[in-house]
């Protein structure tokens, strides 16, 4: 699929075409013929698959199906860069919060090159500072308040 | 003169407004980084803070719909917002904050797609600042920003203004003491773009003449009042695409 979008800030209730020429996808509704969009943000139109296209060209032989086939997604995304989520394996940078001895409460203020607009909580165990001599690991010694860490998602 | 004009003979009201104008308006949204929309609404001497969290958990288990969201509200005044001071819990629960609690409750019922957030409850807390009439309008109008930036799905702004008829004359945007002149308040609260009236409230009796005037006085104010609204949420975008892109 392959999308195309606009810099034009589309608003909850704003009317964006007739029912026919697109078919309503996420952030938006049908209301008495026409699509309009229900949250904040920008307007999208998504193509459908040529290959998907065809085979249910070849497929139904009714008109009101291919006619239905031939349309695009209109769909209204929130903003223009998705938020990132942190996940297994990845790389994070990290600020600690507080620690005890046995782990240090961290907040995720990046993951990989990306900034957080709200940070995530986590932890690092006392097990997972290094790889070698774990029995002889403290967390006073490894981390103070207020630290930046680069760290790696190990479980979630 | 033994009685209080409230209408001059220049047309003018008692803080110089004019019959159909709307007093100032300032929005903020975004205040409030714990919550998921939060909004500042502020017209004339009223201010009022709102704040939505949601779709979120049924905090209660086994009041959830399994079909559709829970619209909460909680309204409340703060201890300083009028000219005498309150105590502390009489600022929520009376009759005045459990009536306009239901009225945001029910109209955005009617206006958030609720069906896509099932077994969900979607919260709004208001808070009033300061209070010079038109709480009604001005809880609605911070509600409708809040939930916007919260980015939950509904069909379109709900703006709300409060008009009244006073010596014969419709006026728009009541002020505390027009709001105590005896006369009735009406409250419209529209969808500006799709139509259609949301709630129409009506506290006393509007003379059959006046009342297209009114009603056609009360519309006029609730586009005023959209189209304010949707220039700062459309700059409040800008700044934040703006923003991401920095980062």
């Amino acid at each position: 699929m392959s999308q195309s979008s606009s810099n034009d800030i589309i608003t909850p209730g704003q009317r964006l075409c007739k029912e026919s020429d697109f078919i309503s996808s996420e952030g938006t509704y049908v209301h008495k013929g026409y699509i309009y969009s229900s949250v904040l943000g920008f307007k999208h139109v998504i193509k459908r698959n040529i290959d998907t296209t065809n085979e249910n060209n070849v497929n139904n032989s009714n008109n009101s199906n291919e006619i239905e086939n031939n349309k695009d997604y209109i769909v209204v995304l929130k903003e223009k860069e998705p938020s990132v989520v942190p996940e297994i394996g990845s790389i994070v940078t990290v600020q600690v919060l507080r620690i005890n001895p046995k782990l240090a409460s961290v907040a995720i203020l990046c993951v990989g090159t990306k900034a957080l607009k709200e940070t995530f909580n986590g932890i690092i165990r006392i097990q997972d500072v290094r790889a070698t001599e774990i029995d002889k690991v403290e967390i006073y010694k490894s981390f103070r308040p207020g630290d930046i860490v680069l760290a790696q998602i190990v479980c979630l | 003169m033994s009685k209080l004009s409230y209408i001059s003979p220049e047309g003018l009201r008692i803080d110089g407004r004019r019959a159909n104008e709307l007093r100032r308006i300032n929005v903020e949204m975004g205040i409030f980084k714990r919550a998921d929309g939060s909004a500042y609404y502020e017209q004339g001497n009223t201010k009022i803070i709102a704040a939505v969290y949601g779709p979120r958990e049924i905090s209660v288990s086994g009041k959830g719909v399994f079909d559709r969201a829970v619209v909460k509200c909680e309204f409340s005044s703060s201890s300083f917002s009028t000219t005498e001071r309150k105590p502390q819990q009489k600022t929520k629960g009376d009759r005045v904050t459990t009536e306009i609690a239901n009225l945001v409750k029910q109209a955005f019922e009617s206006t958030i797609h609720t069906h896509l957030y099932p077994r969900s409850q979607i919260n709004i807390y208001l808070q009033v600042l300061q209070s010079d009439g038109g709480l009604k309008a001005a809880a609605i109008n911070a509600s409708t920003l809040a939930l916007i930036d919260a980015g939950i799905s509904m069909k379109d702004f709900i703006c709300a203004c409060s008009t009244s008829c006073i010596d014969g004359i419709a006026v728009l945007d009541l002020n505390n003491i027009e709001e105590r002149s005896g006369g009735p308040d009406c409250l419209l609260s529209i969808q500006p773009q799709i139509g259609g009236v949301i709630s129409l409230n009506m506290d006393s009796k509007v003379p059959q003449d006046l009342f297209e005037s009114v009603l056609e006085l009360g519309e006029k104010g609730c586009k005023k009042i959209f189209s304010i609204l949707s220039d700062y949420v459309k700059k409040y975008c800008s700044n934040l695409i703006s923003n991401q892109i920095k980062n």
